[in-house]
């Protein structure tokens, strides 16, 4: 049997149509060799390695005077700067001068959750148009809004580190993972953790990001968005974690004033101390 | 200023992260990164009325991170005066606020290392294709080249870089192996 080459083979996990070719499926239905199979297992962890590494820059605002530079105006006092003909007392220009662990104009954080939001409705829209509608895993079950408390995603966002995954799914087929990425605060302080499901293969299927209530100590789904789909056609077919998706994630940070990441040892002390 | 110009300083503000983070990659840390980007921004501006109108204006501003890098590239290689040994440190800049950070971070900050070690023309598609999710022919019309060598150059960027975390930096070190 012929072996499937490297571009094949990458092609498949990114989700490029040329790894939709039958010969790769087929292929993948049989045994693939040792050498393919590593092969799949290097593009699968570059990939998710290098979006990682470099998924920061985007979460970061740009900064106020490219903007300024681009749109040709001048910043104001804060920092911001309005978009041409943009008016009105919530302001573009206030979200786009937001920055990690700066406070807010109570205008600017309104403007913030009502896009956020925006962006869950968006997420969810783009689930259930990528997700086949009989499934039962827990991908399928996630929507923005509350957590069930007592759920497998609650249990793991409040009792497990960071870089851990955990049998989650309740699917036919094996079941799906979750995995906490990082944990951090928003601009009120309040415990937020990006999460990711997994499937079988443990290929990352969806990206979100959760809250803890001070108040309540319950978690709500701020936004997810799906970083892979699979079909039903009898072959399978991966969408890469293009940039749409990973703009819409990345906004979402910003928009929830994302902190840097907590260190694994204050993430610890905050699960022992049931995040206080 | 049109309103067709406003519209599209708007796209290109819209544009900013995936820019920035495509520059910072192939600058190497993120204060060059933003130097280019600058200059990248400076550049598309004085040219905008060159942007075709009906085209993607994402593949136009990444073709002037590109050829703006490389210019400042040959800028420094022609300013060389110290050893070479000194000057690969000083293309390779390691982020220390990265190095100061977690485990997981430390091991992002390794993957940062390793993709700056990789070719520059394989680094580029990592960049575009990888971090910035542009499908393989979107990578190739912004190259200019065929889909099949982007897709070589980028299947060897990744095997190369799985080889590289994986390899501890102390055994690459002994074996001499530059990426």
């Amino acid at each position: 049997m012929t072996r499937l080459t490297d571009e094949q083979l990458m092609a498949y996990v990114d989700g490029d149509p040329l790894g939709a070719a039958p010969e790769i499926a087929e292929r993948m239905r049989a045994m693939l060799s040792a050498e393919e199979q590593s092969a799949l297992d290097d593009f699968r962890r570059t990939g998710e390695l290098v979006r990682r590494a470099y998924l920061e820059d985007a979460v970061e605002p740009p900064p106020p005077a490219l903007v300024a530079l681009i749109l040709g105006h001048q910043p104001d006092a804060k920092g911001a700067v309005a978009p041409p003909g943009f008016t009105g007392a919530d302001t573009l220009a206030d979200v786009i001068a937001i920055k990690p662990r700066s406070p807010l104009p109570r205008s600017a954080a309104r403007l913030g959750l009502a896009m956020a939001a925006s962006l869950a409705a968006l997420f969810a829209a783009v689930l259930l148009w990528s997700m086949p509608s009989d499934r039962t895993d827990i991908a399928h079950d996630l929507v923005p809004g509350p957590v069930e408390a007592g759920s497998a995603l609650a249990n793991v966002l409040e009792t497990q580190m960071s870089g851990r995954q955990v049998a989650a799914g309740r699917s036919s087929d094996g079941g799906d993972h979750l995995m906490v990425v990082g944990t951090f605060r928003d601009r009120n302080a309040s415990i937020c953790r990006e999460f990711e499901t997994l499937d079988v293969d443990l290929v990352p299927r969806l990206a979100a990001v959760a809250c803890r209530s001070q108040e309540t100590g319950s978690w709500r789904v701020e936004g997810m968005v799906a970083i892979a789909s699979r079909d039903d056609g009898g072959g399978t077919s991966f969408a890469p974690a293009g940039a749409p998706e990973q703009e819409a994630l990345a906004t979402l940070m910003s928009l929830l004033g994302a902190a840097e990441t907590l260190k694994p040892e204050e993430e610890r002390r905050l699960i022992e101390s049931a995040w206080k | 200023m049109t309103a067709e110009d406003d519209d599209l300083r708007l796209q290109m503000v819209a544009l900013l992260p995936r820019l920035q983070r495509f520059a910072r990659g192939l600058a190497g840390s993120r204060d060059a990164g933003d130097d280019l980007l600058q200059q990248v921004c400076e550049k598309a501006l004085s040219r905008l009325d060159q942007f075709e109108r009906g085209t993607r204006l994402d593949h136009w501003l990444f073709q002037i991170v590109k050829t703006t890098h490389i210019d400042r590239v040959r800028q420094q290689q022609r300013q060389r005066t110290a050893d070479f040994t000194d000057d690969v440190v000083a293309l390779v800049p390691f982020d220390a606020r990265i190095e100061e950070q977690t485990m997981a971070r430390q091991e992002l900050a390794r993957v940062r290392e390793a993709v700056q070690e990789l070719p520059e023309e394989q680094r580029e598609v990592l960049m575009l294709v990888v971090a910035d999710g542009l499908s393989y022919q979107d990578a190739a019309e912004v190259y200019g080249v065929p889909q099949g060598t982007i897709m070589s150059r980028l299947a060897r960027a990744r095997r190369k870089l799985a080889r590289a975390i994986e390899t501890p930096r102390s055994q690459a070190a002994r074996e001499g192996r530059t990426c």
